[in-house]
């Protein structure tokens, strides 16, 4: 898990162009919304497009599950490794 | 109207200076100043705003950040004949391939965003106009400015900015050497009897002026008149009579 998590931090500097952060600087288990790195809904989109894109799994429109998936970068890792479908 | 201050920036060319040698003809050493950045680093933006900029808004945001243009809340005119243009190009080649749209690139591909961004960054509130009008786009963004600084604006800040035209574009047009290069010009404008927009007709016949053509004339104190638009014979007078 801790090597799916700095990857999961990578990607998500490279798909948002977070040009002044490194993984380091991202908190496993802050909010990555509103707080924490202070993406905001455009951002959510477009990580939304990018995981479909890299990891071949679309998310469900159903809000509630979105924002636990979104929680952090820990809950994000987890979801990824139970629904990729590419490695 | 009167011209109170001005700043532009282009690859290799950043101070008043390099400006008034340019607008001079001088021949500038491209080589002179080592490797030139193709954007402004733009410290002043906060990440969180800058990353969503383009290299051209990135341009247009320098030349508006710059210290010897502190913003207080001016009313702003962007204009751009194309903005940025390679957006665009990418969001149609994801069309083609059928791919999702990048939802960022979408939201700033609009012609007013990099404003937008502007007016974020700096938690403004006033008017923002977003023009694009071809080849007249330098004299369409004059003509605002009048008309805003005619109805009781007391400075204005007049911005044009414009990338390179995508390499796969550049075979199908030709766009005026303005478009070889990322540029940024920012004028703030204010009442004045120091320029003058007529429709006098001037007798000139000339393509119409790009905003470098504005800058080089601005910076010319010896160039009378300048002919920005065939259309309804717009000229830019400096207090004396158009010849």
């Amino acid at each position: 898990m801790f090597e799916l998590i700095q990857e999961v931090k990578a990607f998500i500097i490279e798909t948002l162009d977070l040009e002044d952060v490194t993984p380091a600087d991202i908190d496993d288990d802050a909010p990555l919304f509103g707080e924490g790195l202070g993406l905001d809904s455009i951002d959510a989109l477009e990580l939304g497009v990018g995981l479909q894109k890299r990891y071949g799994f679309k998310l469900a429109a159903e809000a509630e599950e979105t924002r636990q998936i979104f929680a952090s970068v820990r809950a994000l890792a987890e979801y990824i490794a139970a629904h990729r479908a590419r490695s | 109207m009167n011209l109170s201050r001005w700043t532009a920036w282009t690859p290799n060319r950043e101070t008043p200076e390099a400006w008034r040698e340019w607008a001079r003809g001088a021949v500038v050493n491209a080589d002179a100043g080592g490797k030139a950045e193709l954007a402004p680093s733009l410290k002043e933006i906060p990440p969180l705003l800058r990353r969503r900029a383009g290299l051209l808004g990135r341009a247009m945001l320098h030349v508006l950040s710059r210290p010897e243009m502190v913003y207080a809340g001016e009313a702003l005119i962007f204009c751009s004949r194309l903005g940025e243009f390679s957006r665009a190009l990418t969001l149609q080649q994801e069309l083609a391939r059928e791919e999702s749209l990048s939802p960022q690139l979408f939201s700033m591909s609009v012609h007013n965003a990099t404003g937008g961004l502007f007016m974020m960054a700096e938690k403004a509130n006033a008017p923002l106009t977003a023009l694009s009008a071809g080849a007249e786009t330098a004299a369409a963004g004059l003509y605002e400015a009048a008309i805003q600084l005619a109805d009781g604006r007391e400075k204005i800040w007049l911005v044009y900015g414009e990338e390179p035209l995508p390499e796969a574009w550049r075979a199908l047009s030709a766009l005026p050497d303005d478009h070889t290069d990322y540029f940024a010009l920012l004028l703030e404008l204010t009442p004045g009897e120091a320029f003058v927009l007529t429709t006098e007709a001037s007798g000139h016949t000339n393509a119409p002026a790009s905003p470098l053509d504005l800058l080089r004339f601005f910076l010319s104190p010896e160039a009378a008149c300048l002919s920005l638009s065939s259309r309804g014979n717009l000229s830019l007078r400096r207090n004396t009579a158009c010849v």
